[in-house]
């Protein structure tokens, strides 16, 4: 159910959006298969080498500001990959200011050493730190949220993101309950088969809480003075979850094979030679290749997926979107460029992060009646900017989806 | 003069303007209006070759100069306003890059070796004992019931206990406890210390260790508490973690932990040969010879033959046994 707000409840029942939630009526497809006139993908002109400049630059002047730099370098490289990011033919921008990232990211680090630290002091403390958590870490993720939106611009026009604080918690703190409940559990000393059961049992409302999250962030973003909007998915998510799950297990099962292969090949005697014999290294070797090949399999066609029906159910006054990412084609890339990462120590990683950004954005069309140009937008009335948030969101690796 | 793509920033529309630059004055000329702006009240863009550059106008305009203009113009406005470009210069410069990554790697490889140890060593007199007091006494219940049972030999260990904190007097090393446990998992051959002083001795090691060899174990454990490595090393563990999440932060969290967890087992092996050197100080002090020492890692070798391989040293959070049996070469 969603919080009673007065203008978005008038709102829902009015176009069906609440009403169809309810169940009262039935779902409506997406609205993508409609043939669109005009069809305009995002093109992104940035190359590896430029962005391998900027983070070389970047991470030096960090390590030697302790830290204090990156807020400068995280401006730096959201404005190149911005500014590097066309829709018909016009550039977006970004314009983000330093001082306001570095105390983001000094709430951020707090955050992250209290919530690292708590539970191993005391179930009291951690406790206090998930309710601190809750307490804050919403509206840290909205205020995140508006900083990005707020600060990218596209023809001369601010994005932006404002939505009601009670919704705000409403969507953010199931999420993360159900996100702790395995770590708090373990906290409390609850053991055998009930821990696997607290930590797996809410997985279950997973999809369902990424699904509210994903449609507040889009149903409550705006452009200029046209907001978007985002149609409820639910079951989308399930199938999501289920389908990145059964990519799990193949990846289960290949690294058993494996696993069994390597052992076939590589016996456990000692060596007569009476050379060190690295029998024990197998098991660290097994966990990690195994983590690195689940990881492999599974998230490539999750982030696709999750694209296409995230983007596929988006609109925007006029337009609407479509996410046209394969999981195949993600997957191959994500391939190489880890293969070709670990291959260099690390040093092709500025341009494995364009080659996969560039896919990530390229993917994404806007479908209009009218040739864009001629859909015009406006601005909104000039709103108050607030960013306390953006770093701590960085650090926890969320994002709007592209 | 070039044509350039004008919006008002209140709406989408697109409009195209002569700009001309005057001296530090820049000029949009749009039908019949003409707009000049001074070079200081321009929001001006750091220089990237190659893509057209937004010029932020006074009234909320942005102005997008065209590549081949903005090479030749932003310079000029930016001397005009007094504008610096820092870093960017050095971004734009591949010299300047390439000095800049030799400078990267050094920094690390610095870091790495010298930097974290010195930082956790001016760090650590700020965390009062009492912290690595609670953090002992708060382990302790858990490891006591997960993986530790009722020791076989009581008697011993008492007569241990009071011998070995007698003879640790000297070194001032703050409380001091001593119990022993048979482990509920493994061979227990192996003996380890909580922050808080208090030292664990397993039914393994005194199977097969006389007492002598027993105390010569726990110097090497009063040297973890002397040098409070337990300590030291969660100081690291977060500069460690810091350092990895600027250098390698966006790449992934998975590489970040890895690199730092082996940085980490490196500083271990480090403060393993801190301890066994104090030892040696130890059992001089008791009055025994340091081939006592010697003799524990040949029955520490022994126990890892039967056992079938170590693993290896870089992956390991102790020194190789054949590392220590040649650092004591000659030792009788």
């Amino acid at each position: 159910m969603e919080s009673p707000e007065a203008n978005s409840l008038a709102h829902g029942l009015e176009d069906g959006a609440l009403r169809r939630e309810l169940g009262l009526l039935p779902p409506v497809p997406p609205p993508s298969p409609l043939p669109a006139a005009f069809v305009q993908r995002l093109v992104f002109s940035g190359r590896g080498s430029e962005y391998f400049r900027i983070w070389v630059v970047g991470a030096l002047l960090t390590l030697l500001s302790f830290g204090i730099y990156s807020a400068w370098a995280k401006v730096r490289k959201a404005r190149w990959f911005a500014q590097h990011t066309l829709l018909d033919g016009d550039r977006f921008d970004y314009h983000g200011d330093p001082l306001r990232i570095l105390a983001g990211r000094v709430v951020a680090v707090s955050l992250l050493v209290l919530w690292s630290w708590g539970f191993e002091f005391s179930l009291w403390l951690g406790l206090a730190v998930l309710a601190l958590f809750c307490a804050i870490g919403p509206l840290l993720f909205a205020s995140a949220q508006r900083f990005r939106l707020a600060n990218t611009s596209w023809r001369g026009l601010r994005f932006g993101f404002e939505v009601p604080r009670a919704k705000v918690y409403a969507v953010c703190v199931p999420l993360l309950l159900l996100w702790t409940a395995g770590s708090v559990a373990q906290a409390a000393g609850i053991d055998g088969a009930l821990i696997a059961a607290a930590g797996l049992v809410p997985l279950l409302g997973l999809p369902w809480a990424h699904a509210r999250l994903k449609q507040m962030q889009h149903g409550h973003a705006s452009f200029g003075s046209e907001r978007f909007s985002l149609e409820p998915s639910t079951p989308e998510f399930y199938g999501l979850y289920a389908k990145a799950l059964v990519l799990l297990l193949v990846g289960g099962v290949v690294a058993a094979l494996l696993g069994a292969a390597v052992a076939a090949i590589w016996p456990s005697h000692s060596r007569p030679d009476g050379l060190p014999d690295h029998s024990a290294l197998r098991p660290w070797l097994f966990a990690i290749g195994s983590a690195l090949l689940l990881w492999m399999m599974a998230w490539p066609y999750f982030a696709a997926r999750l694209q296409q029906v995230v983007w596929g159910r988006t609109r925007c006054g006029a337009l609407w979107f479509s996410g046209e990412m394969r999981g195949a084609r993600l997957w191959r890339l994500v391939l190489l460029n880890t293969t070709l990462v670990l291959l260099t120590a690390g040093l092709y990683w500025p341009f494995a992060a364009v080659a996969i950004a560039r896919y990530r954005v390229e993917s994404i069309a806007v479908h209009s009646d009218e040739p864009l140009a001629e859909v015009h937008a406006s601005a909104a009335p000039a709103g108050e900017r607030r960013s306390a948030g953006d770093g701590a969101a960085d650090f926890f690796g969320l994002d709007l989806g592209w | 003069m070039v044509n350039a793509a004008y919006f008002d920033g209140r709406s989408t529309q697109q409009r195209v303007v002569e700009l001309t630059l005057e001296g530090p004055v820049l000029v949009l000329r749009g039908g019949d209006a003409v707009v000049r702006h001074e070079s200081r009240q321009l929001s001006l863009p750091e220089p990237a070759a190659g893509i057209d550059r937004p010029v932020g106008l006074p009234d909320g305009g942005t102005v997008w100069l065209p590549a081949e203009a903005a090479d030749l113009w932003l310079p000029r406005l930016r001397r005009a306003a007094g504008q610096r470009v820092g870093a960017a210069a050095l971004i734009g410069s591949w010299p300047a890059v390439l000095v800049s990554l030799l400078l990267l790697l050094a920094t690390v490889w610095w870091i790495n070796r010298e930097g974290a140890g010195l930082a956790a060593r001016a760090v650590l007199p700020l965390v009062p004992r009492t912290v690595d007091q609670a953090i002992g006494e708060q382990a302790w219940p858990t490891i006591e019931e997960r993986w530790l049972e009722p020791s076989r030999f009581e008697p011993r260990c008492a007569r241990l206990a009071e011998r070995f904190i007698e003879l640790a007097q000297r070194f001032e090393p703050g409380p001091l406890r001593l119990t022993c446990h048979r482990a509920t998992e493994g061979s227990g051959f192996n003996a380890f210390v909580l922050p808080d002083g208090h030292i664990v001795l397993l039914d393994g090691l005194l199977d097969v260790l006389d007492d002598d060899e027993v105390l010569a174990v726990l110097g090497h454990e009063l040297g973890h508490v002397v040098h409070r490595h337990t300590m030291q090393a969660l100081v690291r563990s977060i500069g460690l973690l810091a350092i990895a999440g600027v250098v390698l932060g966006d790449f992934s969290a998975v590489a970040v932990s890895a690199a730092s967890t082996l940085q980490g087992l490196a500083y271990g092996r480090d403060a393993e040969r801190e301890a066994d050197a104090f030892a040696l100080r130890f059992l001089a002090g008791a009055n025994l010879k340091p081939g006592v020492l010697r003799d524990v890692w040949l029955k520490f070798a022994a126990e890892e033959q039967r056992s079938g391989g170590g693993l290896p040293p870089w992956l390991s959070s102790h020194p190789a046994t054949g590392e220590r049996l040649r650092t004591l070469e000659g030792v009788r």
